[in-house]
């Protein structure tokens, strides 16, 4: 049995022009000790689904239907109360983008480290002290002592980062929500963290649920990818099936608009914009982009279907795969 | 010093004129470090840089290398605290500000931020046609049509004319700020960041516009990113920064699969390759960029580098030729000690 299992997850935000579909029915699930990587680009509501995840969504959003099943529970009708003691943050925790606003920056990172510890693990001071030194330490952070001592605003993204990563370690999740962990970090910083958090999955066994725009960090980092375009999943596969042979339209041509070294004449890229989600398209809400549209793609919206075992595509004219390119790759 | 202007005058063999040559350039920023304390950061540290007529150069380097600062430096944005700048033959450091307004036409930049950068009260035509009148480029019955064949040009289509900043896309307000750049045709554009607010798609064909104008305009440009795909499509040559020093210098190919500096080693290990799949062990800098207050006396990189030796702490590293046009600021690179080899077994011994 999966360890987290969403199925027709439906997210909006109710603004004053209207409801803004942001999540449409969106399916994945994440089994014990796997990396699923969830990839899209700006607005097509992958940070939601996480907040979604664990009810963590501001004002004007609204889950409006769907189930979040955690381990046969299903959060989406879970009192808050209980979420809050349970679950959030013990069970499922979250790293956010932006390690530095994150943080409590009136508090040393030591404290908000040993106040979790002493909450939800009902450790004394001391205690609490000498377990987040071991925290830290296992993070790799050099000179753990004088780490904890520092405000969030004395270190740098990547440190800030690890102390992040440490606090949703401290009560031992089963699942770790990671939204953008590396973005705005430098790139010999970002490797860093995908080290650590690879590391961490190994050692401790825990799933990992990686929000990304970018896609070289999924190839590296995923046992499994999701793509979502405007709120529905587009593709979801093994990493290597996913970059190898990409069976919807969309992911192949977000694939091919990478710039990369030696490429000659311009990139493929994708034509028109990403669907409006107030009067998001009939049907597929890709099929204006699209170049494998058929009549049937604006009327009907295809549904999550099986290609390839473990491979699940929602197109009504999946990409052909050539049998070349299979069986050499 | 002398070496480093000696070496920034090694004969190249492309006979096009320089448009821009930066000569030990240095900028300090003072800031408070406590009630009765400054210290200066030291954003950019003596950095000698040519840029030829029609061609790219890439600035890359990790946040805080100083790299928007020598852009804006280049442009006369910011008066440098040493070192000097010449445009053509123009000495900019020595220039009042109304001669620096004079030639701002000439001079132009692309800012990373669109929608920051363009006023949110203006039409987005009138920012285009802000420095046609300006400068007194176009007769006033000129400047619509002059605008809308620069919409044209940078894919905007003509309903967008109207518009406000905030009502367009950031793809869409990153294509303005290049209509305003281009608008008074300039001899020297600065790009900073220009794509990195955009996702991959909107992102490839902004790409697509920026790689078709310098091909069309034979564009003298400065691009400046972190981002190691854009840099190597883009660009025709590359300087590498390391906390406000240029390490490595060449043509983008030799760069990217003859990388000597080991900081450019490790930077290039890290971009993705053709097969996102492929799970290479990277050459991994150990720590953090040290701060600009306090940057490592000797080599910079010293530190963190694998490959580091006493010397390196002893010795300043200037940029030493290694190759046609390719130059490197590290002595045991330019002594034939480490190669690209090196860089490539260190990473698969990291690997076992």
């Amino acid at each position: 049995m999966s360890l987290l299992e969403v199925s027709d997850l439906r997210t909006s935000f109710f603004l004053r022009t209207g409801e803004l579909r942001v999540l449409d029915g969106v399916n994945i699930d994440i089994d014990e000790g796997e990396v699923l990587g969830l990839v899209g680009e700006t607005g097509s509501g992958k940070s939601v689904t996480a907040y979604s995840i664990i009810r963590l969504l501001k004002q004007p959003g609204r889950i409006v239907g769907g189930e979040v099943r955690w381990r046969g529970r299903d959060l989406v009708t879970l009192w808050e109360s209980e979420l809050e003691q349970e679950i959030r943050g013990k069970e499922i925790a979250m790293i956010f983008q932006n390690p530095r606003e994150a943080l409590n920056p009136v508090i040393t990172v030591g404290r908000q480290l040993t106040q979790v510890l002493e909450i939800r693990r009902g450790m004394s001071k001391r205690e609490a002290r000498l377990e987040a030194i071991k925290i830290v330490k296992s993070l790799h952070i050099s000179d753990p002592e004088s780490r904890l001592n520092s405000h969030p605003h004395q270190l740098s993204g990547g440190m800030a980062q690890r102390i992040m990563i440490s606090l949703a370690l401290s009560c031992e999740p089963r699942l770790l929500i990671a939204d953008e962990p590396t973005t705005g970090l430098d790139v010999t910083t970002q490797y860093q963290i995908v080290q650590l958090l690879r590391e961490l999955r190994d050692r401790t066994g825990m799933a990992i649920l990686i929000i990304t725009h970018d896609l070289a960090l999924a190839a590296q980092m995923c046992d499994r990818v999701a793509v979502l375009y405007a709120g529905k999943i587009a593709e979801v596969g093994r990493t290597e099936y996913l970059f190898r042979s990409p069976r919807h339209p969309y992911t192949k041509a977000l694939l091919a608009s990478r710039p990369r070294l030696g490429l000659k004449g311009d990139i493929v890229t994708i034509p028109g914009n990403v669907a409006n989600l107030m009067h998001p398209p009939g049907g597929c809400r890709f099929h204006p982009r699209c170049p494998n549209a058929l009549s049937i793609c604006s009327e009907f919206q295809p549904p999550l279907e099986q290609m390839e075992p473990g491979q699940l595509v929602a197109c009504h004219n999946p990409v052909v795969v050539h049998q070349e390119a299979a069986a050499s790759g | 010093m002398a070496e480093r202007a000696q070496a920034a005058n090694i004969p190249v063999l492309t006979p096009d004129p320089v448009v821009l040559a930066i000569d030990n350039v240095v900028k300090h920023y003072p800031i408070k470090t406590g009630a009765f304390k400054t210290e200066q950061v030291r954003a950019v540290d003596g950095v000698s840089l040519e840029v030829r007529r029609g061609e790219t150069l890439g600035l890359v380097g990790e946040s805080g290398c100083g790299k928007s600062t020598l852009g804006r430096v280049a442009l006369r944005l910011e008066p440098p605290t040493s070192g000097s700048v010449r445009f053509g033959d123009v000495e900019l450091t020595s220039l009042s500000g109304g001669e620096v307004r004079r030639l701002r036409p000439k001079l132009q930049m692309v800012f990373q931020d669109p929608l920051g950068s363009l006023n949110p009260r203006m039409k987005v035509w009138q920012t285009v046609a802000e420095p046609l009148l300006l400068h007194r480029l176009a007769a006033p019955g000129q400047v619509r049509a002059k605008v809308r064949d620069l919409f044209s040009r940078v894919g905007l289509s003509d309903e967008l004319l109207t518009r406000y900043p905030h009502e367009l896309s950031g793809g869409q307000q990153q294509r303005v700020g290049i209509a305003r750049a281009l608008a008074p045709n300039p001899e020297l554009v600065v790009l900073d960041e220009p794509t990195s607010a955009l996702d991959v798609s909107v992102q490839a064909k902004l790409i697509n516009l920026l790689r078709g104008l310098k091909e069309d305009l034979r564009l003298t440009q400065v691009f400046i990113s972190h981002d190691l795909s854009v840099i190597g499509y883009l660009t025709d040559r590359v300087a590498v920064m390391y906390l406000g020093e240029v390490v490595e210098l060449g043509p983008t190919a030799t760069i990217y699969t003859e990388p000597r500096h080991p900081y450019t080693g490790a930077l290039m290990s890290a971009v993705p390759g053709d097969d996102l799949l492929d799970r290479k062990t990277r050459l991994m800098l150990p720590g953090e960029v040290p701060s600009p207050i306090k940057p490592p006396p000797a080599c910079r990189l010293a530190p963190r580098c694998p490959f580091a030796r006493d010397r390196c702490r002893q010795e300043k590293q200037v940029l030493r030729s290694v190759g046609a046009d390719h130059m490197v600021a590290c002595w045991r690179a330019a002594e034939g000690e480490i190669s690209t080899q090196d860089f490539e077994r260190t990473r698969l011994a990291l690997e076992v």
